[in-house]
């Protein structure tokens, strides 16, 4: 197990280098199959347009796993925050206090979780399982059957506007956001006890962290993310209904695992995220344009989950051809 | 006399330690055998290795004079070995009945399909619990019951399996004095029954009372065995002690100093009961006891890892509220956890990692943490306990339980404390890994810190403090200088 492990955390960085050829081998297949469309020079930054909300809400998510936790509320919580944006700015006609209330629904979406799972100690699966139904039901009962769409003409900007003409500023923003995590998760004391809370959250307690209050900021900020996700949502297609988050969960914690972040905590990557969400949108596009879109991603999608969370238990010695031994 | 239970040379090392070594044990058919032995001396070992918890390295057991394998704890019931733990295994949710027969219910057959048999269950149940005299209300939830009333449902669900040998593993631990004479009248219905019985516990009085014969084991070696009306508590004490100290590391004198902290009349529920004590700088205080007695509950209670209910806590002359750890750190109170597993360190994690997890609040700016100061702290730790591991990025799980434990304590030294309590610091180290630390302490002690030490191990603590405080039942019950201070002493104080 030891063993393993060292192997584990320095076959991680090979790991990176492993993901990065997948995702140039990716791009040139994609490239022979649709005869040269993927690589030409105004597609290939928009490959990643379409995945540019999993990405930002994948982030904190990898926050979240690391720490040993989940967050299956996120895509509802995207869902409520646009809702609450398209009603504000049709009650009220600012984009200010819609902006305002959209940010603040998602941070006490994510409270709510936080609250939950530090204050009375309830599993975050079960937790945010409950809260995605709540977060749902909250969604349609506010808008019903309506979708709010009446947003001001500039509201396309990420799709009238891109830098030189072909980079998408949300991945400008992805990026940007991306290497402030990665900072934060590699370079403060916050990523150190994020992991060791994924590891041994007793022992990180016995170190004189707040245990409690350093989950509730992970879940807000979690919350957080969902927002800013819906806000660029919002941006790129201004119609705002309750099943805008449907497959965000599945595909940002396919991006998580997929990026070397292990499920039960304690080993996560920022930089692997980032990668495993350049591949998810090649492959998205991809596929799309050989005629494997919608379900038949989704599948694919699940697939990676899958064989991902096997591989990686493997990797890490949880799971072994041989039974295992019961010892004490 | 045949013995029902018979256990020759049986060995079992852990890693870096002999748990138990030579080991035998003989229970005849019908009588009490009670076990003694200090903290640690591997009775707990033993009895886990009877009832196929554990497996031995080598030995013999023989059950009714026939080698056996026990495999598994459900292994041990169906041939017969039940035993009862100090915390009941029961399901509060379920009822007595279902409790008892839970995991080999009784079937019955009917349109090919099996049903639970609840009737016949019912009867048995009524049968056992009238042998044991107890009268109890089978569809009652367990979780309703006191302990007293749990522990004799266990004892009813072992002799649902038809227990021929049961095992007490501290039975009275958590009684009053009534509930200890029913369950000595219980004990003697089914030794009447021909059960044979272990009995584990640190009451001298109670095997004087009940047992037959008397068992003493030390640091996982058989010491002698005794008719129980043959011998009386000095005779036992002094068999479960009598380690010479001249193995061991010597603290070497220091000259105490001010006081550094005091606490008065502490109280927390059941755990802490009015405790002071007081604690000079340059001094080491030994805090001795049973296990469960309350001292790493006191620990926990000083460093703010626990709330307390009242009392004060005096660092310096200056009276002091500590409500979570950090400020414990800030205020140079540092624990270093008996349980290196599972709250002292991360064992996933590298040396360097765990070393600085409890301050790198100081070893951050505005760049996040400075690494290069980190790395030169750590060394300078790894070089000054004389950790044996390849560099300060190797991961905890490489390194034996002595370096763990270093790293434990380096941790604890990273902050700078000026109180240090050291919670069982020696516990799963070999001998020269041990008397490393006890060189550290007494480095430390000579630096004017004031060391509190809680230890399990007598000569160990006899060794190393100036005075040693002797806990029982969440109390205090006596306070020993160095010069007076003796096993004999010390265990009558903790018994």
């Amino acid at each position: 197990m030891s063993n393993n492990f060292v192997t584990a955390i320095k076959s991680r960085i090979n790991y990176q280098v492993f993901l990065l050829l997948t995702l140039i081998v990716l791009l040139f297949v994609f490239d022979h199959l649709t005869d040269g469309v993927i690589m030409k020079r105004n597609v290939i930054f928009r490959l990643t347009e379409n995945v540019m909300e999993v990405g930002l809400i994948a982030l904190s998510m990898t926050l979240v796993i690391a720490t040993g936790g989940i967050d299956l509320s996120v895509g509802y919580a995207m869902a409520l925050a646009a809702i609450m944006m398209g009603l504000t700015y049709e009650k009220t006609g600012s984009m200010v206090a819609a902006v305002a209330v959209c940010l603040l629904t998602g941070m006490l979406c994510g409270a709510l979780n936080g609250l939950i799972i530090a204050k009375a100690g309830i599993p975050p699966l079960v937790t945010t399982l409950a809260t995605f139904s709540l977060y749902t039901g909250v969604s349609k009962c506010i808008a019903g059957s309506n979708i709010f769409s009446a947003f001001p003409e500039g509201m396309t900007i990420l799709i009238t506007h891109r830098l030189f003409g072909i980079i998408p500023y949300q991945f400008i923003l992805f990026l940007v956001l991306a290497s402030l995590f990665a900072f934060a998760f590699n370079r403060t004391r916050y990523g150190r006890y994020l992991r060791g809370m994924g590891f041994n959250e007793q022992t990180v307690r016995f170190s004189g962290v707040n245990i409690g209050l350093t989950k509730f900021n992970i879940y807000v900020l979690a919350g957080l993310m969902s927002a800013i996700a819906a806000i660029v949502y919002l941006c790129r297609l201004p119609a705002a209904k309750p099943d805008i988050g449907i497959n965000i969960n599945l595909e940002t914690i396919t991006a998580v695992v997929l990026g070397g972040t292990s499920i039960v905590g304690g080993v996560a990557s920022i930089e692997g995220t980032v990668l495993s969400i350049l591949i998810l949108g090649v492959l998205r596009k991809g596929l799309s344009l050989i005629g494997l879109g919608g379900d038949k991603y989704n599948f694919i999608l699940g697939i990676i989950l899958v064989f991902c969370l096997i591989g990686f238990s493997f990797l890490n010695g949880q799971i072994t051809l041989t039974r295992k031994k019961v010892t004490e | 006399m045949t013995n029902v239970l018979e256990l020759r040379n049986i060995v079992k090392t852990f890693p870096g330690v002999k748990a138990l070594d030579n080991m035998k044990l003989e229970l005849r058919k019908g009588e009490l055998l009670a076990i003694c032995g200090e903290n640690g001396a591997g009775k707990s070992t033993l009895m886990k290795i009877v009832t196929g918890v554990y497996k031995p390295d080598s030995g013999e057991m023989l059950l009714n004079g026939e080698p056996v394998h026990i495999k598994h704890p459900n292994d041990a019931y169906e041939k017969g070995i039940a035993i009862i733990y100090q915390e009941t295994s029961l399901f509060p949710e379920l009822t007595v009945l279902e409790n008892i027969f839970m995991g080999h219910e009784f079937i019955r057959r009917k349109f090919g399909l099996h049903f639970i048999d609840y009737e016949k269950m019912r009867q048995t149940a009524l049968d056992i619990f009238g042998k044991l005299g107890v009268e109890i209300d089978l569809d009652g939830k367990v979780g309703g019951f006191g302990v007293a009333t749990k522990q004799m449902i266990e004892i009813a669900k072992a002799l649902t399996y038809d227990a021929k040998i049961l095992i007490l593993d501290e039975p009275t631990a958590s009684l009053t004095s009534r509930e200890v004479t029913a369950l000595f009248n219980t004990i003697k219905r089914i030794k009447a029954e021909g059960v044979s019985m272990v009995y584990i516990s640190h009451r001298l009085e109670e095997i004087f009372l009940i047992a037959d014969r008397v068992m003493v084991i030390r640091d996982g070696g058989y010491v002698a065995t005794a008719g129980a009306k043959d011998v009386n508590s000095n005779q036992l004490v002094s068999w479960m002690i009598g380690r010479e100290l001249s193995d061991l590391y010597s603290k070497t004198p220091t000259k105490p100093g001010a006081e550094a902290l005091s606490v008065e009349n502490l109280n927390q529920g059941e755990t802490l009961k009015d405790i002071s004590f007081t604690l000079r700088k340059g001094e080491i205080v030994g805090l001795s006891g049973l296990a469960g007695s309350g001292r790493t509950e006191l620990a926990h209670a000083l460093c703010g890892l626990s709330e307390i209910d009242s009392g004060t806590i005096r660092m310096n002359d200056r009276e002091i509220t500590v409500d979570n750890y950090h400020e414990a750190i800030r205020q140079g109170m540092v624990y270093v956890s008996e349980d290196r597993k599972a709250n002292g360190l991360i064992t996933q994690m590298a040396i360097g990692e765990n070393m600085t997890l409890s301050i790198l609040d100081k070893l951050s700016g505005w760049l996040g943490i400075r690494f290069k100061r980190e790395r030169e702290m750590v060394d300078a730790y790894t070089a000054r306990l004389k950790i044996k591991a390849m560099s300060s990025a190797t991961v905890l799980n490489n390194l034996s339980g002595g370096n763990q434990q270093k790293v434990s304590v380096a941790k604890a030294l990273v902050a700078e404390p000026r109180i240090l309590i050291l919670d069982e610091p020696t516990r799963g180290v070999d001998v020269g890994a041990k008397s490393e630390i006890h060189k550290i302490i007494d480095e430390l002690v000579h630096r004017d810190l004031a060391i509190l030490m809680i230890s399990s191990d007598l000569p160990e603590i006899l060794a190393m403090s100036d005075r040693i405080y002797v806990m029982k039942e969440g109390r205090i019950a006596g306070e020993l200088p160095k010069e007076e201070a003796s096993q004999e002493k010390i265990l009558t104080l903790a018994l």
